[in-house]
């Protein structure tokens, strides 16, 4: 599923905030582009990087612009140690270390110190999972469409879109786009409308 | 107000839309009514119908022509709401298939019209254009349906409810003597 081919599922959003100049949006994508995990616990990773390949961070100047739209995507990338991987490999390393120094019981503390360290050593080794959606910002209209459809994935682009370009999201949900429609109708009329009654006496 | 509120606080005018939708599939041959507006939009073959009371707070119909069934008319008739239904857009020769949600009026599993492009950028630009074509459509509807929402909301909340009773029934009134998209 992308913007390329196939089916889509799209979310629109109205952008609001002054539009950047094409260097000011090339500068936010380079800022905040994907950078890959390192060491440490760091479970989530998140940043733009080219539409048509994940591994191209920061997107390729030359295809982000696309006649009046500005394309990217959004990389989301988690890893996690699996919960049964790491307790096993943690009670192993409790058992040796009993062993070794010859101890009837371990302290909280020090059963925590493990854990980070069993942690740590395990990260290394898994491969993240990476997300990505797609990104299509339509600079003279305002509007932003992506294929980001998990709230959690549209929480993340809405924190970094404002981060990188100085631009609120706001999804574009029925009364929005009827202030949009309606420009001559006040938002309170909007508001004020209240749901049809349509039960039927008979049923 | 948060971006949450804004979506449900606006849902009931989601779901009221669908429902226009559907009617005007059934009972004016899927057409806007605003004047030289050849397109076409049809309630297909799925349709998730909600309510916060009563026992069953989710039905949901699939496949065969839920649209005109008994089962979604008396649903509709006790109160039940379209949270997300499968619409089918028409104009000219173009055809888009897609499920619409209420309360964001969200667009899921959506196929577009084909293109002819080869190259990624031609191909993108097309499906883009595709994709604004499509939305101007559904957005021309959701225009004509607000502005008989706040004009009238009681002439409209006959109309529906003269719909639901037609539907239970069994009747669809007003069937148009030619499909306008193919003229």
């Amino acid at each position: 599923m992308s913007l390329l081919q196939g089916t889509l599922s799209l979310r629109r959003f109205l952008v609001l905030g002054p539009v950047p100049t094409e260097q000011d949006l090339l500068e936010g994508l380079r800022q905040d582009a994907f950078r890959p995990f390192e060491d440490g616990l760091e479970e989530e990773r998140v940043g733009w990087c080219d539409w048509r390949n994940l591994l191209i961070a920061p997107p390729d100047e030359d295809w982000v612009s696309q006649e009046r739209f500005a394309i990217f995507a959004l990389r989301q990338d988690t890893r996690r140690v699996p919960a049964a991987l790491l307790k096993a490999q943690v009670e192993l390393k409790l058992l040796g270390l009993q062993k070794e120094k010859d101890l009837a019981f371990v302290g909280k503390e020090a059963r925590i110190s493990l854990q980070d360290e069993v942690k740590a050593e395990l990260m290394v080794k898994v491969l993240p999972v990476p997300r990505v959606s797609e990104v299509a910002w339509d600079l003279k209209g305002g509007m932003l469409w992506t294929t980001a459809s998990s709230t959690k994935t549209q929480s993340a682009l809405i924190g970094l879109f404002i981060k990188s370009f100085g631009c609120e999201l706001q999804p574009l949900a029925p009364l929005l786009l009827a202030g949009r429609l309606l420009p001559h109708v006040s938002v309170e009329a909007l508001m004020a409308l209240d749901p049809l009654d349509l039960t039927l006496e008979t049923a | 107000m948060k971006p949450l509120e804004l979506v449900e606080q606006g849902r009931f005018l989601g779901e009221e839309f669908l429902l226009w939708l559907w009617m005007r599939g059934l009972a004016e041959g899927g057409t806007s009514g605003l004047e030289g507006d050849q397109s076409a939009c049809f309630l297909d073959d799925s349709v998730q119908l909600v309510t916060e009371r009563g026992d069953v707070k989710e039905l949901s119909l699939r496949k065969g022509n839920p649209a005109e069934s008994r089962e979604a008319f008396e649903a509709l008739s006790r109160g039940m709401r379209p949270a997300k239904a499968k619409i089918r857009l028409l104009s000219g020769d173009m055809e888009w298939l897609f499920t619409l949600g209420a309360a964001g009026l969200e667009i899921s599993t959506l196929k577009l019209p084909p293109t002819q492009s080869k190259d990624p950028q031609g191909r993108v630009a097309d499906r883009l254009f595709l994709l604004e074509e499509g939305t101007a459509h559904l957005e021309r509807r959701f225009q004509a349906f607000l502005t008989q929402r706040s004009q009238d909301p009681d002439a409209l909340q006959d109309v529906l409810r003269d719909w639901l009773r037609a539907g239970l029934d069994g009747a669809q009134a007003g069937e148009p003597a030619e499909v306008p998209w193919e003229s």
